[in-house]
């Protein structure tokens, strides 16, 4: 779980509520609960490690003072102890709740002696002097009010995040298609709606550029000016810049810098925006590159959630990026429960009549991801309490018709509630691929080439932790496509190819997981070049016979970079081994196919969820081992003469016409009371790892099923052959083999 | 924390819960027990070292469990229905915090101990190893060896790869590796 402010007063809440339990049992003069309570203390302790209000972290070491006055004299709880305890934890609840609301912690009770109580809260705006100091003649500079206005900034800040990633989005459209009314009105009415929330907020540098770029646009819905790509371009600078300044109030509500001026550069934006508007033939200048080139970082620096957590029935929006997850709930009955994870932003091209405004504001709810996570864990537990409660033999026993109706009907809705919870995870892959709309058009521009994105299948689904971690990856892999992939346009039309270059994004199910390909159609992978390189890198030997494909994954090899000329973009030492560990740490590959000449495809094959996999339950001996099935190929029992063994401890056996290694996994492991001896006896799993194969001998096939992935801790984290471990239906603990590990032995 | 017991052996005062292994009796820092739970089923984990007993999940989280009993070489045998699984918390140097349990007889008692009861480690000239023991005392009419159990879990927390410990094991990836070599001078011998 992310060690957010939010999450962290969220899990002190919990062990406060279970402190309050504990504490109940307590009884002068006696142990009860000591243990329980130390223990308390302990976790409160790891919490206030991280990011706490001072007066909180005091409290806590308070509470450890009194303890350990305890644990060194008589080891029962005096009477003092306890009224302590009890004042300490209607204290920290009051507290914990001030400052999920952002509000000023109640001070200490009296009688805490040595606890200082004049600390308040973090987010104190400091003294006004030194907020005046450093405000330029030009430039008119921010204040944020973040004591009276913290919830209200929270909200702008989310709602400014989204409305600016549409407000992109849509100028992308306009890009292609300039006369496009539906997405100009919807850009006018984002910039509008910024407009009046931050009039409201009096964040008056915002309001004027905002109500300058509104204006623009309003000329050119009246069609008083046409939108041309310097027009756009103004634009982007412009939406950049109140970027730059989302961001910034971003980080003041964490609590950096808090309550300084917040300046960005925005006179020169305005004036060309003004000198648009005059119909003044826009400066082909690119925008100042301090604030083009800056501004699109910090969106992807994700800033972190907001610690409020509010009673209101207004939704609370963290400003993470994630925040742009939310969650419909589908007008409908009450009763049933139909909770889709969407995305917020519309497609562009999907639903231009839609205004990107409107759609905000329709039946999403905004939700802290910390507290997602949380549900969805616990109806994990929750369905592996209630298969407890099913096979439990003393339950079974019993021949009640009634209690076996009863225990149906709750596994149908365990189960029910268990896909509803894990769809919450679900979201489309879209919000990474967009982001390479601007990346594709600033590459291409600074490159002089002509490039066009296609993008499909973005509705595809995925694990919002597996969406986030994509963009790094999918930003690297796009670069390269623009950067090296594609040739200049007189280099294309000189080999017969059309001037205008062509890099496909694409996402699709396949074999349980996601494929996503990464397709140009430029110059293709140069196997000469990159075995040279190879081997003047010293990553190949220069006597090495390699096949297409193993020059190819020379690429992926620490150390290298085809690119001739460093440029800008690429070639700065981070390369592709960085894509492909990134990509194999979401339990994913990636492989190349390409073509001299024609082009270059990147396939990236990813599971759907980090969470949850689909396994393949097997047994051997009294153990059970869990078999990815992504990696399975076939299983089969094998007739007498169908594995041929060799030197008598070897086996092959021929897997659709290709002899393929048998391991007989039972001896491997040191597995006791193994049934299959002979391999007729028992079941051969054929699992994969990139091209290579191999048979697994197990005694038998449990059943498929499916897990919730656990980590199992630095004790195994050198064992390479599990991949982690699972709790079954039972309770007990699964392990999780780890295939690449067993086909590359 | 506040109040951790170092590895240096220092800062001895203080509560200790005290259990059986065999006939013996051992103490460990109160302020480090999480909890103490019933013996349950563990999942073997194989290729480990014998005294990783394997896994078990706590209430969701999977944890490793070790025997004491083999973690200290002490004669092996079933355990009574008394025995249970002790779950420690740990402080590993970069501050991560791990759980884990260790499987011990029985749970006696905590006690109080000050520093000048307690101690040091005799010396056996080798052989029993004392690296894990911060001291001895007597107390409740037995003697107690307090271990420090940083030093025995930090130890096994970041356990490298186990060597395989039976020919079988090797063997078995022997005949996998030799089986795979023979596969490619098959499939090349039908190519020629």
């Amino acid at each position: 779980m992310s060690n957010s402010p939010s999450s962290i007063s969220a899990q002190a809440l919990a062990i406060h509520s279970r402190f309050g339990i504990e504490l109940a049992f307590v009884v002068p003069n006696e142990e009860a609960g000591l243990l329980p309570i130390n223990s308390f203390f302990m976790e409160l302790e790891d919490l206030a490690t991280q990011d706490m209000p001072e007066l909180l972290v005091k409290s806590i070491a308070k509470g450890r003072e009194w303890l350990n006055e305890t644990f060194e004299g008589t080891m029962t709880f005096s009477q003092k102890t306890i009224t302590h305890l009890n004042e300490w934890h209607g204290w920290f609840g009051e507290a914990i709740s001030a400052w999920q609301m952002s509000k000023k912690l109640p001070p200490h009770p009296a009688g805490w002696e040595s606890t200082g109580s004049t600390s308040t809260g973090n987010t104190d705006a400091p003294s006004s002097e030194e907020a005046h100091s450093e405000v330029s003649v030009e430039e008119k500079a921010i204040e944020l009010n973040l004591k009276e206005d913290a919830e209200l900034l929270h909200e702008f800040h989310a709602e400014s995040i989204d409305g600016l990633q549409s407000i992109e989005q849509g100028l992308l459209v306009l890009e292609d298609n300039p006369s496009d009314s539906g997405t100009i009105n919807s850009i006018f009415r984002a910039f509008h709606t910024f407009k009046g929330a931050a009039g409201f907020l009096r964040l008056i540098a915002l309001q004027d550029l905002a109500h300058d770029l509104e204006s623009l646009l309003d000329a050119a819905r009246q069609s008083k000016i046409k939108i041309t790509t310097p027009i756009i371009d103004i634009i982007l600078a412009g939406s950049d810049a109140l970027k730059k300044y989302t961001y910034q109030i971003g980080l003041q509500l964490k609590g950096t810098n808090a309550g300084s001026p917040i300046v960005v550069p925005t006179s020169h934006v305005i004036q060309r925006v003004r000198a648009a508007l005059r119909g003044d033939l826009p400066p082909t200048t690119p925008p100042p590159p301090q604030v083009a080139a800056k501004a699109p970082e910090p969106i992807a620096e994700a800033p972190t959630p907001d610690p409020t957590i509010s009673a209101e029935p207004k939704p609370q929006s963290p400003p993470t990026e994630t925040a742009l997850n939310v969650i419909s709930q589908k007008k409908g009955p009450l009763n049933t429960i139909e909770v889709n994870v969407t995305h917020l932003i519309p497609t562009p091209t999907a639903s231009k009549e839609q205004s990107a405004v409107k759609d905000q504001s329709s039946g999403f709810v905004k939700l802290d991801t910390a507290k997602l996570d949380a549900l969805i864990d616990l109806v994990g537990e929750l369905v592996i309490a209630q298969s407890m409660v099913v096979q439990d033999p003393s339950i079974q026993n019993l021949e009640s018709r009634n209690l076996a109706r009863s225990l149906r009907q709750l596994s149908r809705t365990t189960s029910e509630l268990q896909r509803n919870a894990m769809s919450l995870r679900m979201v489309p892959v879209r919000s990474a691929f967009q982001k390479m709309g601007r990346l594709v058009r600033d590459i291409s521009a600074q490159q002089k080439k002509q490039v066009q994105l296609v993008l499909d299948g973005e509705e595809t689904e995925l694990d919002r932790n597996i969406v986030e971690k994509l963009a790094d990856p999918l930003v690297h892999m796009i670069r390269n496509a623009v950067d090296h992939g594609l040739e200049s346009p007189e280099e294309r039309v000189a080999n017969g190819k059309s001037a205008l270059g062509t890099v496909r994004l694409s996402a699709s199910h396949q074999r349980g997981g996601i494929l996503i390909r990464i397709q140009d159609d430029g110059k293709g992978l140069n196997t000469k070049k990159i075995l040279a390189k190879g081997i003047e890198r010293g990553l190949v030997s220069p006597t090495a016979e390699l096949t297409e494909s193993e020059i190819y994954n020379i690429v992926f090899m620490p150390g290298f970079s085809t690119a001739e000329t460093i440029t800008d973009l690429s070639g700065r030492g981070v390369g592709m081994d960085v894509v492909k560990r990134n990509i194999e740490s979401l339990r994913g590959k990636v492989e190349i196919q390409s073509v001299l000449g024609k082009g270059s495809t990147f396939t990236i094959l990813l599971p759907l969820t980090l969470a949850i996999i689909d396994g393949l339950m097997v047994g051997i001996g009294n153990d059970r081992y869990i078999i990815p099935t992504i990696s399975v190929r076939e299983s089969f029992r094998p007739k007498v003469g169908m594995v041929t063994s060799i030197h008598e401890r070897g086996a092959v056996v021929s897997v659709r016409g290709r002899q393929t290694p048998v391991l007989r996994l039972g001896e491997f492991l040191g597995t006791e009371g193994i049934k299959a001896k002979n391999y007729e006896d028992g079941i051969i799993i054929v699992v994969e790892s990139g091209e290579d194969m191999r048979g697994i001998l197990v005694d038998e096939l449990i059943g498929k099923q499916e897990v919730v992935i656990k980590s199992m801790g630095e004790t195994f984290k050198d064992n390479h052959l599990l991949a982690g471990a699972a709790v079954l239906g039972d309770g007990s603990v699964g392990l999780i083999l780890d295939v690449d590990t067993l086909v590359n032995l | 924390m506040t109040t951790q017991i170092s590895s240096d052996n220092k800062l001895k005062t203080g509560r200790y819960l005290t259990f059986s292994l065999g006939n013996e009796s051992y103490g460990i820092p109160v302020l480090n027990v999480r909890e103490i739970i019933r013996l349950c089923p563990i999942t073997p984990v194989p290729r480990m070292p014998t005294h990783i007993k394997g896994v078990i999940n706590l209430r969701g989280t999977v944890i490793a469990v070790l025997d004491l009993r083999a973690k200290f070489q002490l004669a092996l045998g079933d355990y009574s229905d008394r025995a249970c699984i002790i779950v420690v918390q740990l402080n590993g140097p970069d501050g991560t915090k791990t759980l884990m349990g260790a499987i011990v007889d029985a749970v006696e008692e905590v006690v109080q101990l000050r520093d000048d009861s307690i101690e040091p480690a005799p010396d056996f000239g080798g052989s029993p190893d004392t690296q894990y023991i911060m001291g001895v005392t007597t107390c409740t009419g037995s003697v107690k060896t307090l271990l420090d159990i940083q030093k025995i879990f930090l130890d096994d927390a970041s356990i490298t790869r186990a060597l395989p410990d039976g020919k079988a094991r090797e063997s078995a990836l022997l005949g996998a590796r030799n089986a795979s070599n023979a596969a490619e001078t098959n499939l090349l011998g039908v190519g020629k």
